[in-house]
């Protein structure tokens, strides 16, 4: 599609979203498309990078996404949600804003990333200092546990590089901790990265993966399930968030 | 007294026992519903009790309970079909991606819950007085009574009560039951009757319905 045709475009339905809905101002509403962007460029996830978060409103705002992630920023076991808590803090404003700007694509999570559901940049960069500081889960669900050695070669061979010794990630390179991740979660974004699916990931990656086998990918992931985060970051097993109690 | 008499007599003690614990464990649906609506995500979409739904989102307490369980089954198992948000995505999408969390058991007992709550106040911001005229007539005129009752009050068995939902989504539905993108269910007999409305009706339709109070007889 043409610059100009799509940008003409962009800015009709932009009016037409915002007065209809009625929503507050916030990134350009877009039919979603199958576009990959893997950094966008003038996104506010730069300038919710650059304010001072508020741990106290994050606690507030979090409340709302707590519904799906968990208090405790766990997630569900089957993988339906990932488990966020301790996930760095850059890798957490750049998903939100992802999906706030329609580069991954999540139906049911997609309005609690609206600017009308929690609000701006500031909103962004308290809720994610407060998901970030959060202890992880010490019980996530891992794989079949069935071909563990040859996942360990393949992480090493494959996933090392950018992910880490441990699976600890880069927090100043956005590549995510996937340490301590449930195993089904793992799955689903590694799939849909292979396919194309998930639209915001480093092509890179899609690149380094697009050869493995499902043998490889589920011995892979099952490796990197059972990767355990530093004690210091793990909560205690059946930990209740007091602050949702 | 024999040995394989005794084990008989055991045997039956325990059928009497275990079926008096299995009771026990179904604690009543009730408590249990709204367990499940907290912690199943369904509170996220539809707010506290049902009546504080975002977006364009239906409130969804004090409807009949089979509806709503109806509505569940078919928005999990895409019988339930609707347009798409702004972003292009179904607006059933996000619920249905997370209908797997829950057993045809725990719909029941959320559906039986939901039914059991106070009907929403009505959340539309006031509409003019003339509006409201216009869309009353018009629901009347269109027979909508005939389904929903009076005032979208008192519908039939299994239908939803339509007063006071949020306009929002009462004119969605109207438009896509008429357009036939929504045939779940019983809509489809709604059709011949929505596809006497304009877009513009169906509005005004919708702003007479949200301000209706189901909490007043």
């Amino acid at each position: 599609m043409k610059t100009v045709h799509w940008l003409a475009a962009a800015s009709a339905l932009t009016v037409l979203v915002a007065v209809s809905a009625g929503q507050a101002a916030g990134p350009v509403q877009v039919p979603h498309s199958d576009k990959k962007v893997w950094m966008s460029e003038g996104s506010e996830r730069d300038e919710a990078l650059k304010l001072t978060p508020n741990y106290e409103k994050g606690k507030e705002i979090y409340e709302v996404c707590s519904a799906c992630h968990m208090p405790e920023g766990w997630g569900l076991t089957d993988g339906t949600f990932p488990q966020i808590a301790g996930q760095h803090r850059t890798v957490l404003i750049k998903q939100l804003e992802d999906i706030r700007e329609g580069n991954r694509d999540n139906p049911t999570m997609y309005p609690f990333a609206l600017p009308s559901e929690i609000g701006g940049a500031q909103a962004v960069a308290d809720v994610t200092e407060y998901i970030a500081k959060l202890p992880m889960n010490p019980e996530n669900g891992v794989g079949p546990g069935t071909d563990l050695e040859l996942g360990k070669k393949l992480y090493a061979d494959n996933c090392v590089r950018c992910h880490g010794q441990n699976g600890e990630g880069e927090a100043e390179k956005y590549y995510p901790r996937i340490q301590g991740q449930h195993y089904e979660y793992l799955v689903r974004q590694y799939q849909w990265i292979k396919e194309g699916k998930r639209r915001n990931a480093n092509p890179d990656m899609v690149e380094q993966i697009k050869n493995f086998t499902d043998k490889d990918t589920v011995a892979v992931l099952d490796y990197v399930s059972r990767l355990k985060p530093d004690a210091k970051l793990l909560g205690p097993k059946g930990w209740k968030n007091p602050d949702f109690q | 007294m024999t040995a394989p008499f005794r084990s008989a007599l055991l045997a039956a003690g325990l059928m009497l026992i275990v079926p008096g614990m299995a009771a026990a464990q179904q604690a009543p649906a009730a408590a249990d519903g709204k367990k499940l609506f907290l912690g199943k995500t369904c509170v996220a979409c539809h707010g506290r009790d049902g009546s504080k739904a975002i977006q364009m989102y239906p409130n969804i307490a004090g409807l009949d309970a089979a509806y709503t369980l109806r509505q569940m089954d078919e928005i999990a198992s895409g019988d339930r079909l609707s347009g798409n948000d702004a972003r292009g995505y179904p607006r059933t999408q996000g619920m249905k991606d997370v209908m797997h969390l829950v057993s045809a058991e725990e719909r029941k007992a959320i559906a039986d819950w939901l039914s059991s709550l106070p009907p929403p106040k009505p959340a539309a911001p006031p509409t003019d007085a003339e509006r409201v005229a216009k869309g009353k007539e018009l629901y009347e005129a269109s027979e909508c009574v005939a389904c929903h009752g009076p005032d979208g009050k008192e519908p039939q068995a299994e239908m939803p009560a339509v007063g006071g939902q949020k306009r929002e989504y009462i004119a969605l539905q109207i438009k896509e039951i008429r357009d036939g993108i929504r045939k779940n269910g019983m809509s489809e007999s709604m059709v011949p009757f929505a596809q006497k409305l304009t877009d513009e009706q169906v509005d005004l339709v919708a702003d007479y319905l949200a301000q209706v109070d189901r909490s007043q007889k």
